[in-house]
């Protein structure tokens, strides 16, 4: 149920990471504690303090978790639709939908980040990896009273794949399954063409669809598209174009144990992230995400902490982590050098910018994981900032003024580049302006060109650039394969170019597998490879800010973020009704 | 006059089809497009491959760009002669309808802010020219220019912040055009409500306005204060306020009609900035919004709109000066 997406492109360093604060999700007992989450946390910690996190974490003995009140919250986009397989990279979408209106077979468990069993009663996996045969809980219903059978995950199956439905992003994952059928009214084969790890992620995580409801007419332009039914425990209620959109406890909710407390999810949109703040401090939203300009200055207020609890985490809507980069078009003369690559990255003072552009609200990173998860290799260090060394790579790599023109150069080419960025982000803009400082001292020259979204795609698209920065955002279990591989330079998402026949090797077999700490062992090599070889310059893992009212208890910080569905609030402190 | 009319409002037609040509000309060079957005998305929510060929054809194919671009045009054009706008790529959602939704409340502000131009930018003109080169105007002209130099979004995060809650007051809400539920409220009530909620737009959508439609009365003041009948009434011994305000203000009052036309697509261009800040579900959201996400259909759909309230505004304006100046006529 959460997103399927292995790799999501985020809009510019900045947008989604600071905006959305996630809802639901695998978790962990406490986010890596940061001088900034301790001090302000007055919720009751779960009283087990292990992570033990059931879906009503006990707080405090006495008080039991009391229903009602709304959570009010802000967006500051408005989705798409509320059909989240027609735009698998509409955040909102997701964040609004999955797990709220949508489940899936499988979720991921909040303690080990492992699927465990939602709408499946059971599952079971063939020795050689290629069937998946699901057993449905016989109890599952949708909101509308209609029980949860083989059928409706079927039709979910064949809406992703027929071409007629603007579904192409969902397809491209199923790309590995070749068909499914119904054993009985409750249980479900897949056929897979080939062993993929990935796989049971993909089939445990689609979201199922009522058969009854979107099989008449178009899935394009199904009415429901902006009115979801699904069997999750909130259903929609309004969407108001461009002002909120408003979510119901599902009162028949078939799972009573997971039933949430809070009655009410209500979704307001406020583009403008500085009026947001202001609607934030007058108590009239109830969480929001800050970005580190607001979270440093008005979110460090007395009067303002008085209100809200801040919280930090590392990533958030279904992602574990993510980080952004600069990445380098081997295909250039200037960068086919891997020490003018290395070089490049030592003239960056990465910590010195995440201090200042930033308020040090992430981390420096090395290599392609999320920084907090296992396939990332910790014995990695990041390159230092060193402009003495990265000279003298340069000077080793023959790159020498000869023209005498103060600019590097090589067999007639200069060691000069553009580099290009979506515009719109004023850190981005500082950040760029500072490495061009410490480039030109170095005797590299570098254009800075800011684009509109749009047409930085168009360029990125056609591989016309020599240099562009970006993020990933990264899920629970992810595959670098469509990043990394040599046969994805021309389509996928290998933009730099980078090709590497031990790479090569390692995302082959990775993929087939199954053991999760051999797959790490081989991503760890991977992660060396990477580094060593400096297609991206690795930038930042950034922290998601969010701020909480007070009132709410049962919120606990997870590793991808929050669970809106394990709040509630003591009775003489709701507000709504 | 009749005649003029008739013949101004056909020229309109191919008016229109000069502007919508070159506009879609435009879309069309412009760099970026909804599949390669799209696609882009596709590339990089990462799944088992690289997205295959067949997949791109699809998607062009669900948008219609499949085909060169001058059949696209003429389907377009074919389909507008029949009102029919088409279907935004964003959320499938007829184009007509989600302009009507939104120019309600974009008109509502404008009007309310061209209103209020005009009311005190009229006197103020006045009250220049009366005193031309005095103290007095110098310093009203040096205020003005200071407002109209004023960035629209920097006095917009001002007045959030000062007005809006927080450390400061709390008098005005900072974001959409009516509070939660209002729609269930008495008229009045709703009516208070929504006024309420545009005041701090209106003031940074007025502010700017002042300096130039000031500036032209004054002018226009001078011109006609100059005039012999004005010396002539003076001669009478009429009181120096009906001189002002009976004889000459009424005549310098001609210009400043004829840019009411003008001003209105300027306002509609205007309010981008504004929605976006203060979270108005208006046009110049949708646009901008459109134009981002290369949402053609719609972004065409508003083009054609404005175009046709530019023409419109066009014509607006020559009638009033037919109607303000019966010497005016039209053949």
């Amino acid at each position: 149920m959460k997103k399927l997406a292995v790799l999501v492109f985020l809009l510019a360093v900045a947008a989604i990471f600071v905006v959305i604060v996630g809802c639901g999700g695998p978790a962990q007992p406490a986010a890596p504690s940061t001088a900034n989450t301790a001090n302000t946390d007055a919720v009751p910690p779960p009283a087990s303090g292990s992570g033990e996190v059931s879906s009503k974490p006990a707080s405090g003995a006495d008080v039991p978790p009391a229903d009602g009140d709304w959570i009010i919250s802000c967006l500051h986009a408005e989705p798409k639709l509320l059909n989240p397989l027609l735009d698998t990279a509409d955040a909102y979408c997701w964040q609004i939908t999955s797990g709220h209106i949508f489940e899936s077979m499988l979720e991921r468990d909040n303690d080990t980040l492992e699927l465990k069993p939602m709408l499946a009663e059971s599952y079971e996996v063939s020795p050689d990896h290629l069937t998946y045969t699901f057993k449905m809980r016989k109890d599952a219903k949708f909101s509308d009273g209609r029980p949860v059978t083989a059928q409706d995950l079927l039709f979910t199956f064949n809406a992703i794949r027929d071409p007629k439905n603007e579904t192409a992003d969902a397809r491209n994952y199923y790309q590995s399954i070749e068909k499914a059928e119904a054993l009985d009214d409750y249980t479900v084969k897949f056929t897979c063409n080939k062993p993929y790890f990935k796989n049971l992620d993909v089939i445990g995580e689609t979201l199922v669809y009522p058969k009854h409801v979107y099989e008449q007419g178009d899935f394009n332009t199904h009415p429901n598209n902006r009115k979801p039914v699904g069997s999750g425990p909130y259903v929609f209620e309004s969407w108001e174009t461009n002002q909120q959109i408003t979510l119901t406890r599902n009162e028949n909710y078939w799972n009573p144990a997971k039933k949430p407390h809070i009655v009410k999810l209500v979704n307001k949109i406020i583009t403008n992230e500085d009026s947001a703040f202001q609607v934030l401090d007058r108590q009239e939203l109830d969480m929001m995400g800050l970005n580190a300009e607001q979270w440093v200055n008005r979110a460090s207020k007395p009067e303002f902490e008085a209100k809200f609890n801040k919280h930090t985490y590392w990533a958030s809507s279904g992602y574990v982590g993510g980080y952004s980069y600069i990445c380098w078009n081997l295909r250039k003369p200037q960068f086919s050098d891997k020490r003018v690559r290395q070089a490049l990255t030592m003239l960056m003072n990465r910590e010195e910018m995440l201090a200042t552009i930033y308020h040090g609200l992430g981390k420096v990173i090395s290599g392609p994981e999320a920084w907090n998860t296992p396939p990332y290799n910790q014995n990695v260090k990041p390159w230092p900032f060193d402009p003495d060394g990265a000279r003298k790579l340069l000077d080793d790599a023959g790159w020498i003024d000869t023209d005498k023109d103060g600019i590097r150069d090589s067999n007639g080419v200069s060691l000069a580049f553009e580099f290009m960025y979506p515009s719109g982000s004023s850190e981005l803009d500082q950040m760029i302006t500072v490495y061009k400082e410490q480039l030109d001292r170095a005797g590299i020259n570098m254009t800075i060109r800011p684009l509109e979204w749009a047409t930085f795609i168009e360029n990125l698209t056609k591989r016309s650039f020599d240099a562009v920065t970006l993020s990933w955002a990264i899920p629970a279990n992810s595959d670098p394969y469509q990043v990394w591989h040599s046969s994805q330079t021309e389509q996928g998402s290998n933009y730099p170019g980078f090709k590497n026949a031990e790479v090569d090797k390692i995302l082959d077999d990775a993929r087939t597998e199954f053991d999760e700490a051999k797959r790490n062992a081989l991503y760890w090599r991977f992660h060396e490879i990477v580094h060593e070889e400096q297609p991206y310059t690795f930038l930042f893992s950034r922290q998601v800010l969010a701020a909480v009212d007070k009132r709410y208890r049962g919120v606990t910080v997870y590793k991808v973020g929050l669970d809106k569905r394990e709040w509630w609030v003591p009775t003489n402190l709701q507000r709504y009704k | 006059m009749k005649d003029y009319l008739i013949r101004r409002f056909l020229l309109v037609i191919p008016s229109l089809f000069g502007i919508t040509l070159i506009t879609f000309g435009m879309l069309q060079l412009t760099p970026g497009n909804p599949v390669s957005l799209r696609l882009q998305k596709m590339q990089g929510t990462m799944g088992a491959n690289s997205v295959p060929a067949e997949v791109i054809e699809q998607t062009k194919k669900l948008y219609g760009l499949d085909k060169p671009i001058w059949k696209q045009y003429v389907s377009w054009v074919g389909r507008m002669s029949r009102f029919d706008f088409g279907t935004s790529f964003k959320d499938r959602r007829p184009v007509l309808n989600k302009i009507l939704e939104t120019l309600p409340i974009t008109i509502q502000i404008n009007v309310i802010s061209i209103f209020l131009i005009y009311v005190i930018s009229i006197p103020l003109g006045v009250y220049s020219a009366t005193r031309q080169n005095s103290w007095q105007d110098s310093t009203l002209t040096i205020i003005l220019f200071v407002l109209y130099s004023l960035p629209e979004f920097w006095v917009a995060m001002l007045l959030l912040y000062f007005f809006g809650g927080g450390q400061f007051v709390a008098w005005f809400p900072v974001y959409g055009v009516n509070s939660t539920g209002a729609d269930a409220w008495p008229w009045y009530h709703w009516l208070w409500d929504r006024l309420w909620h545009l005041v701090l737009p209106v003031i940074c959508l007025t502010y700017g306005g002042l300096a130039g439609v000031s500036r032209f009365m004054r002018a226009g003041m001078i011109d006609v204060i100059r005039q012999d009948y004005i010396r002539t009434a003076r001669a009478y011994g009429f009181s120096e306020k009906i001189v002002v305000f009976k004889y000459a203000m009424r005549n310098s009052l001609i210009p400043i009609l004829t840019l009411l036309g003008t001003l209105l697509p300027g306002l509609l261009a205007g309010s981008v900035i504004i929605e976006n800040i203060f979270s108005i579900p208006g046009l110049g959201r949708l646009s901008y919004e459109a134009i981002l996400s290369r949402d053609y259909p719609l972004i065409m759909g508003i083009l054609t709109f404005d175009a046709i309230l530019t023409l419109l505004g066009l014509i607006l304006s020559d009638i009033m000066y037919a109607i303000a100046d019966p010497r005016i006529k039209f053949e």
